[in-house]
């Protein structure tokens, strides 16, 4: 089994052991210098080159086996992939041709960018040796070892390791100089086969300055210091691949787990308490991880390094995890906590599965993504309970759905393209060539998927079949293992299949085949009607398949059905794309409308059951309630029903679906359901925040006969603000003062902020937005809701909380934001002076006025995370497109510079992005392409571009000012620039895509004819070179033609030397 | 005072003659029955006192009594005539005074009585408890619920007073430092000078994660100086309606 499944790679060496040896290491220059041995063992006969990967790195000489100055050369094709400028500048061609160049150094097919010939001397021992040993036994090649040395440095890196160094010379600046590995591609930082299948034992040696501190993968063996300099030396024992292999260096902060002595945490100076608070619980998920696999961590220690501008949040190595520094947060801010815990959770579950068992090729990223998230989910279904858990699995169906609907169909196999025609969108790809937009959707629904695996199996037999891989992977790690063994340590979706069927007689062939080699998700459409006559339910459930993504699905369904005698659960087969069933009905109708009626959680309850169709002992049908298919649901039942629904049923997704569905039915029913839901103490938070959206969204679709107070608005007062006093008192006491609201007399006064309840916390930060939402017969917000919020933040009062209100303080923010409208701005005056001052709607100018107030405070007594800032901003960028205000734009220049916290900057970007696609402002569009041509923080990059993916300017080559052949040269050369950075090259393509489509952009004349054949020929030449899937005639090809490239290379050289 | 209709004039004359007696002595009021029992004891002395005369006179063999007969019978009786002599000159010896108003002061005004407080509910004090009694002390001295009441209607205030200091702080703070630093115009002026919206220039850091992670709003709030009573009262309101609201269930 291991023999074939080796042979898949064509790979004809393996690498057992690696040394990564940096000698020098310099932060003014910004490169470091070192040297890496790897120990091979050849795998073919005529083994006469070795093929790494390597890029950016200057390589000064190789050694093997002591024989020094080796010959090689050095090959990086994505540096000339458009070089030789393409004046085609179409993306089809543009594809092929960067997937070519990615099969030219793929490890996986034996190549790389660096190419070692083994010298004659060498090879004829080698041949000696193999000869000797043929007659005694089969295994000829193993003996042999070469020692493969390279000495390399690195200087001035776009991408792999990232240096932080602050331009002035202060002394904490100083100190926090630091630099981190930044993903997965350690090929550019050092020689390397940089492989998810390849793993191999690591033996790490830095030397750095006396002050700074070295964390990397593996075992901290030795620390010797001399003549100021200090040497770390790391072992790691258990195998992984070198794109694990994580390194950070600066003057790290350190604090030691208490509960758990191996996890070690480490921060940049002066953030050491926020540090403590934030990973106080990481032995939590270790503890819940190892007991739920039932097999211990393999490595031996387990380092988490907050650093600041990393490519991306959370990235794992193998013993290590490398954050976001903006992930730590002080014990006063409460909201942080979910979305931090959940990240570095997510990180000690790929320390399990994703780093110790790795993918084996790009095209099973899937399964080891999703086994992660499934492992992080499920520790945060014990954190932070089942509700949550649901809600969030909820969402992410609800964006992979969006997403396949709206964007591209998400394939979760990575299987390279074959034909030109495959190229339908530009991440139907291998995997390295994906867009960060796409690999974020697919990562869901990859837990989507594996969750359904878990259903399908059932939980006690998959935590044994995972059970299983870690222990297959942990014999691989003891120290006699043989070299073929650590093929355990990476798994495929086939073997995980044929894990599957031999652990269980179940095969999850279909559901992959489904699910993962094709894309698309169904859309169910179903109603039903009750047969008085026969007491059966006639269901009725159509497929829809006309519209994009969507896929026909076949198999199981639940469908649960809760009559007035309690809930009944069927299982239908859906096999058609429209299919009736007959559900036999339990219940007969009632003329005793007393009796309790039992529901799925063993609560019986009183209902109201008037307004109940006597005909009918149906209350509500549920179809998939536990999302155990990826799909769209369209339901058709009775307000009644849904009203139902959301009120007694206690399943928070149902709750939610009956929202959804009560949006269609505004009623005074309704109403009052929605009231009496946002009341109850007893619904989780998310239900009622939901609830209150919903009441605002059915009081507006009802604003011409609706009276009273909006209920949102009376639960507000009641719950949290002070009980009513006499309003005399307050007039007496009213002071004279130019403030505005005091003008307006108040019965109620906010109660001080107590955040200890967090449930009710979440409840008054989010409904004041909610109620914003309100709009009155005239579709403007009305003034008394207005008044109502500036109110609350007049007398926000936080002095004697434990907690910071700084979230609050920006949700109340956000709620202004959410008062405007463009409705009764009727004035297009130009003068400025004109417009503020006299026909600016006076809620307008009084909103502005507080932004501008907010954003000043908060400069000077800055928020965590400057969160009001950033809600400042989106405000005055609202007030700037929808009431007219006209905005400088040097206001959000100045936001975006490099100097202000990431956040902020990235919030400024973003609108600067917007005022693109609503202004078609050419200048604003030169400064986001320096910003992504120059900036030194590339997470910021990153964000801008997938931004501007979701508002291009212009979609499809619509005609618009922006759309102009400087345009199209300018995101060109952008996309030929970044030849290190796969992800922002990804990303831009995909831009390009939404702006030009994938064939020739229109605004550019057409090309001269004889000049596209002649391309064309060029082309053919590649394309039939594109991989055939056949791994045995695979193998073959490959060798023998890279056998022919490195003749040609070598006499290539020999002529140059000459 | 009441009296009883009663149709013998002489019955009537007597119970009013009694009654001007007792209020000679100083009695405002009196309870019916206690009257009338005093009435029967009057009119027992009195009718035993005219039987021992009558029979002295017979026994002297007299038709009309002399004053000597009644001397005889009041010794009889226990009575003293020197006391009875006593008693004629000095009719009203214990009189009582109404108790002196004019010494009542109102230091309770400093303690912010409310008007609900003042004479109106004194007036229904019980009845057992005679009017010329000193009157009750004011109310705020032994009821300490009626302070609450005045503390309700003063938390709107504290909290108008906070609320305003803290928006002036904000604002003098935020003006301060638009003169003092660096400022930038927030709205595309075209020509026109309008001075009224301007944005501190941001001072770039070469450390911005610091200040951005380690806020100080916090710590400011903390060292505010905050008044203790109204929060007490603040929190005796939360825990009164949360018992309605919250929740811990999910």
């Amino acid at each position: 089994m291991e023999l074939e499944e080796l042979r898949q790679v064509t790979r004809s060496f393996v690498l057992s052991h690696q040394t990564l040896c940096i000698t020098g290491v310099s932060f003014d220059k910004r490169c470091l210098v070192g040297y890496t041995e790897l120990t091979l063992h050849p795998l073919v006969k005529n083994f006469n080159v070795i093929k790494l990967n390597a890029r950016q790195l200057t390589i000064y000489a190789v050694t093997i086996n002591d024989e020094r100055n080796v010959e090689f050369s050095y090959d990086d094709p994505n540096i000339q992939i458009l070089s030789d400028d393409d004046p085609r500048r179409d993306l089809t061609s543009f594809l092929k041709r960067q997937q070519r160049f990615f099969e030219y150094v793929d490890p996986d097919e034996g190549n790389g960018e660096l190419t070692i010939f083994i010298p004659l001397s060498l090879q004829q021992q080698e041949q000696n040796s193999s000869t000797t040993n043929d007659d005694n036994n089969n295994n000829n090649t193993t003996d042999i070892v070469y020692k493969v040395t390279i000495d390399f440095s690195l200087e001035h890196p776009e991408n792999g390791i990232h240096f932080f160094v602050p331009d002035d010379d202060a002394k904490l600046s100083r100190l926090s100089r630091h630099l981190f590995t930044t993903g997965h591609d350690a090929r550019l930082w050092f020689p390397c086969v940089d492989s998810y299948c390849e793993p191999s034992t690591w033996a790490i040696e830095v030397t750095v300055e006396e002050s700074l501190t070295v964390i990397a993968s593996g075992e901290l063996v030795e620390c010797t210091t001399n003549n100021e300099l200090k040497t770390y030396r790391f072992y790691l024992s258990t195998p992984a691949p070198a794109p694990f292999i994580g390194l950070a260096i600066g003057s790290f902060e350190s604090v030691v787990d208490s509960n758990t002595q191996e996890i070690t945490n480490y921060c940049l100076p002066g953030l050491l308490t926020l540090l403590t608070n934030t990973t106080s619980f990481v032995h939590e998920p270790l503890e819940y991880y190892e007991e739920l696999l039932n097999a211990s961590c393999q490595y031996p220690n387990y380092k988490q390094v907050f650093v600041t501008e990393p490519h991306a949040e959370c990235i794992p190595f193998a013993s290590m995890a490398i954050f976001n520094v903006n992930l730590l947060y002080p014990s006063t801010v409460i909201e942080a906590t979910w979305h931090s815990r959940t990240q570095m959770a997510f990180a000690l579950a790929n320390q399990f599965f994703g780093c110790f068992i790795t993918m084996r090729s790009w095209r099973d990223w899937w399964l080891l993504k999703g086994l992660a998230l499934y492992l992080t989910s499920l520790y945060t279904r014990r954190a932070f309970g089942n509700n949550e858990y649901r809600y969030n699995l909820n969402q992410d169906m609800l964006d992979v759905i969006r997403y396949e609907r709206e964007e591209n169909p998400i394939r979760l196999d990575f299987a390279p393209i074959k034909s030109e025609s495959d190229i339908t969108n530009v991440n139907n790809r291998r995997g390295t060539m994906m867009s960060s937009q796409y690999l974020e959707v697919a990562a869901k629904k990859a837990h989507l998927v594996v969750r359904m695996i878990d259903d399908f199996i059932g939980r006690e037999i998959m935590m044994q079949i995972l059970n299983k891989l870690m222990c297959l992977a942990t014999t691989a790690c003891l120290k006699d293992a043989p070299l073929s063994s650590r093929s355990r340590l990476h798994i495929s979706s086939k073997s995980f299949s044929r894990v599957v069927s031999t652990l269980t007689t179940k095969d999850i062939q279909a559901l992959l085949t489904q699910w993962v080699y094709e894309s698309g998700c169904p859309r169910l459409i179903g109603s039903f009607t009750f047969s008085r006559k026969r007491n059966v339910v006639e269901l009725e459930l159509k497929q829809d398949t006309t519209i994009k993504g969507s896929k026909k699905f076949l198999g199981s369904l639940v469908i649960r059905v809760q009559e007035l005698e309690g809930s009944f659960s069927h299982t239908i087969l859906l096999e058609d794309s429209v299919t009736k069933y007959e559900l036999t009905c339990h219940s007969k109708v009632r003329r005793n409308k007393k009796k309790k009626i039992p529901l799925i959680s063993g609560d019986e309850v009183d209902m109201d059951l008037n307004q109940m169709d006597p005909e009918c002992p149906i209350l509500w049908i549920r179809i998939d309630p536990d999302l155990k298919v990826i799909r769209e649901l369209q339901f058709e039942q009775a307000d009644y029903n849904w009203q139902c629904e959301l009120r007694y049923e206690r399943d928070i997704l149902s709750q939610f679906e009956a929202l959804e569905a009560l949006k269609r039915y505004p009623s005074q029913n309704t109403r009052e359901t929605l009231g009496t839901v946002l009341d109850s103490s007893n619904c989780f938070y998310r239900v009622r925040i939901e609830c209150a959206y919903v009441l605002t969204h059915i009081a507006n679709s009802m604003a011409n006969t609706w009276t009273g107070t909006l209920a949102t608005l009376s639960f507000f007062r009641r719950v949290f603000m002070s009980t009513n006093s006499t309003l005399s008192s307050t007039n007496v006491t009213t002071s004279s003062t130019n403030n505005l609201s005091l003008t307006v007399p108040s019965a109620n006064i906010v109660r001080i902020n107590d955040f200890s309840n967090s449930q009710m916390y979440m409840i008054q930060k989010t409904i004041p937005q909610a109620i914003a939402l309100q709009r009155n017969k005239d579709r403007v917000c009305p003034p008394e809701v207005i008044n109502f919020l500036f109110e609350l933040i007049h007398y926000n009062e936080n002095s004697k909380n434990r907690f910071s209100d700084a979230f609050y303080r920006s949700s109340l923010i956000d709620s202004l934001s959410n008062t405007l409208t463009n409705i009764g701005l009727t004035s297009t005056t130009t003068n400025v002076d004109l417009l503020l001052n006299h026909t600016l709607d006076t809620n307008t100018k009084r909103i502005f006025d507080e932004i501008l107030l907010q954003l000043n405070y908060d400069k000077i007594i800055p928020s965590y995370g400057f969160c009001v800032t950033c809600s400042c901003l989106r405000v005055l960028h609202k007030l700037n497109i929808i009431s007219g205000i006209p905005i400088d734009i040097n206001v959000f220049y100045e936001y975006a510079s490099y100097g202000m916290f990431d956040r902020v900057r990235l919030i400024a970007c973003e609108i600067l992005v917007e005022q693109i696609e609503i202004r078609m402002n050419q200048d604003v569009f030169e400064y986001i392409f320096n910003l992504i041509t120059n900036d030194p923080d590339y997470n910021l990059r990153h964000k801008i571009i997938q931004h501007l993916c979701h508002h291009p300017p212009f979609r499809q080559n619509q005609t618009c000012s922006l759309n102009n052949p400087i345009t199209v040269h300018r995101l060109w050369s952008l996309i030929k620039n970044f030849a290190y950075d796969n992800q922002i090259r990804n990303d831009l393509v995909e831009l390009y895509q939404i702006m030009f489509g994938l064939s020739r952009p229109n605004c550019l004349p057409s090309l001269n004819e004889t000049n596209e054949i002649l391309i064309k020929d060029e082309l053919d030449d590649v394309s039939d070179t594109i991989v055939d899937i056949d791994p045995e005639r695979l193998s073959y090809f490959r060798l023998a033609r890279y056998a022919d490239d490195t003749k040609a290379a070598a006499s290539k050289l020999a002529s140059t030397s000459k | 005072m009441d009296n009883t209709n009663t149709d013998n004039p002489y019955d009537v004359l007597f119970e009013r003659s009694l009654a001007v007696i007792i209020r000679e002595y100083g009695f405002d009021n009196i309870e019916l029955s206690a009257y009338h029992q005093f009435l029967d004891i009057s009119n027992t002395i009195l009718r035993r006192l005219l039987l021992n005369v009558k029979n002295f006179m017979e026994i002297q063999s007299r038709t009309e009594p002399c004053p000597a007969d009644l001397a005889r019978s009041l010794q009889m009786m226990n009575v003293k005539l020197s006391s009875l002599q006593q008693t004629y000159n000095h009719p009203i010896k214990h009189r009582l005074r109404s108790p002196d108003r004019q010494t009542e002061t109102h230091p309770m005004k400093l303690f912010r009585v409310t008007s609900t407080t003042n004479n109106t509910s004194r007036k229904h004090r019980p009845i057992y408890i005679p009017d010329f009694l000193p009157e009750f002390p004011d109310p705020h001295t032994f009821i300490s619920s009626e302070t609450y009441a005045d503390l309700r209607k003063d938390y709107p205030r504290v909290r108008h007073l906070l609320a305003d200091q803290r928006r002036a702080l904000q604002r003098s703070l935020v003006k301060f430092k638009l003169q003092t630093n660096e400022k930038l115009s927030v709205i595309n002026t075209h020509g026109t000078n309008i001075n009224d919206y301007y944005l501190i220039k941001n001072t770039i850091s070469p450390l911005p994660y610091l200040s951005a992670l380690l806020p100080q709003d916090q710590m400011e709030s903390e060292s505010t100086e905050t008044i203790e009573d109204e929060t007490v009262a603040n929190i005796s309101h939360r825990t009164k309606s949360l018992s309605a609201t919250d929740d811990g269930e999910m």
